[in-house]
């Protein structure tokens, strides 16, 4: 296996862990963002052969261009996913003064009864 | 219910794991594309002519998803308490500098964009770069400022036109003898007008995130001691 396929899984491992172990909402959020940056990783390493960039203007031997294509795509919707979890959480906690998910659903709770 | 869930996980952290050491992912014919945007594109950049030509709709699709992005930001951010606009630095050196670095962004930005069907680079990572700029100018003018410029200039209203442009540049390419009909307007490898809509659809993509980019920094940083 190669070592930076076996990296970028790690690298997602560390996002999946902080995303399921910590309470705090704020921590989550950057876990996400370590994981969709080992899903980055891997597929941009998935696509590369030690060529040159996917410019038609060099010469032959070129890296594969589809997995650069298709990352666009994860990082714009990346950052559109993070601008408005962002936002959620801002507004949670200006309601509820609290970041941690489980005060979070006590105070909700409580608030509903 | 929590140690189900954190279970699952390392299993399918171990179940990929043994994925990527075991199977051999066959290499598919890397050479498919690039000969297609020799005969039926004409951008030098292989990968800005399979965003905007081969898989438009991808592209079209995640603008859509980026345009509720920005809407979400701005409804939600209506019902956060305000804590006040960046103020300039004080030292005039420093704001300067700020401006000259800003306005290189801008500009920079705006080049990486509409050269991106001819060199690494594109729409996404010329709006990005752009709007970088536009966060250095806030720190130079405040953000008050660039605001109100932003608003005069009716940035918004025309960041909201750009999904129409793509929805008809969609609609016509699709209309025999419109924009996705062969050997219409591919042009020649490496020259500027070339690879059928690029320039256009790198200009508005580019300013759509720029714009986009920009409403959501400034929407954060009126709100940044809310948390």
């Amino acid at each position: 296996m190669n070592a930076e396929v076996f990296f970028s899984i790690v690298i997602m491992a560390i996002g999946i862990t902080i995303v399921a172990i910590k309470r705090d909402l704020m921590v989550k959020l950057i876990g996400v963002g370590i994981m969709e940056t080992g899903v980055t990783l891997s597929f941009v390493v998935l696509g590369y052969n030690g060529k040159l960039p996917p410019l038609l203007t060099l010469p032959v031997e070129r890296v594969d261009p589809l997995p650069q294509a298709l990352i666009i795509t994860s990082i714009v919707v990346g950052f559109a996913i993070s601008a408005l979890s962002l936002v959620f959480v801002l507004y949670l906690s200006s309601v509820y003064h609290t970041t941690d998910a489980v005060k979070l659903k006590k105070r909700i709770k409580k608030d509903e009864r | 219910m929590r140690k189900f869930f954190i279970f699952t996980i390392i299993f399918s952290l171990i179940f990929l794991l043994s994925f990527a050491y075991f199977v051999k992912i066959p290499s598919h014919n890397a050479n498919h594309y690039p000969l297609a945007t020799q005969m039926y594109d004409g951008s030098a950049n292989i990968v800005s002519a399979i965003y905007l030509n081969f898989r438009l709709y991808d592209t079209l699709f995640e603008l859509l998803i980026f345009s509720v992005a920005v809407s979400g930001v701005i409804f939600y951010s209506k019902r956060i308490r305000e804590s006040g606009e960046i103020v300039p630095d004080k030292s005039f050196l420093v704001r300067l500098e700020l401006f000259i670095f800003g306005i290189a962004g801008i500009v920079w930005g705006g080049y990486t964009a509409l050269t991106g069907h001819l060199q690494a680079g594109g729409a996404f990572s010329g709006g990005a770069i752009g709007a970088s700029g536009v966060v250095v100018l806030t720190l130079a003018l405040g953000s008050a400022k660039v605001h109100t410029l932003a608003e005069k200039m009716k940035l918004e209203f025309l960041e909201n036109l750009v999904i129409f442009v793509m929805l008809i540049y969609v609609i016509f390419g699709n209309i025999h003898g419109g924009f996705f009909s062969p050997g219409f307007c591919v042009g020649k490898v490496g020259n500027f007008f070339s690879g059928r809509g690029a320039l256009l659809l790198n200009s508005s993509i580019g300013f759509k995130v720029f714009v986009g980019a920009w409403i959501i920094f400034y929407e954060f940083s009126k709100r940044k001691e809310s948390i």
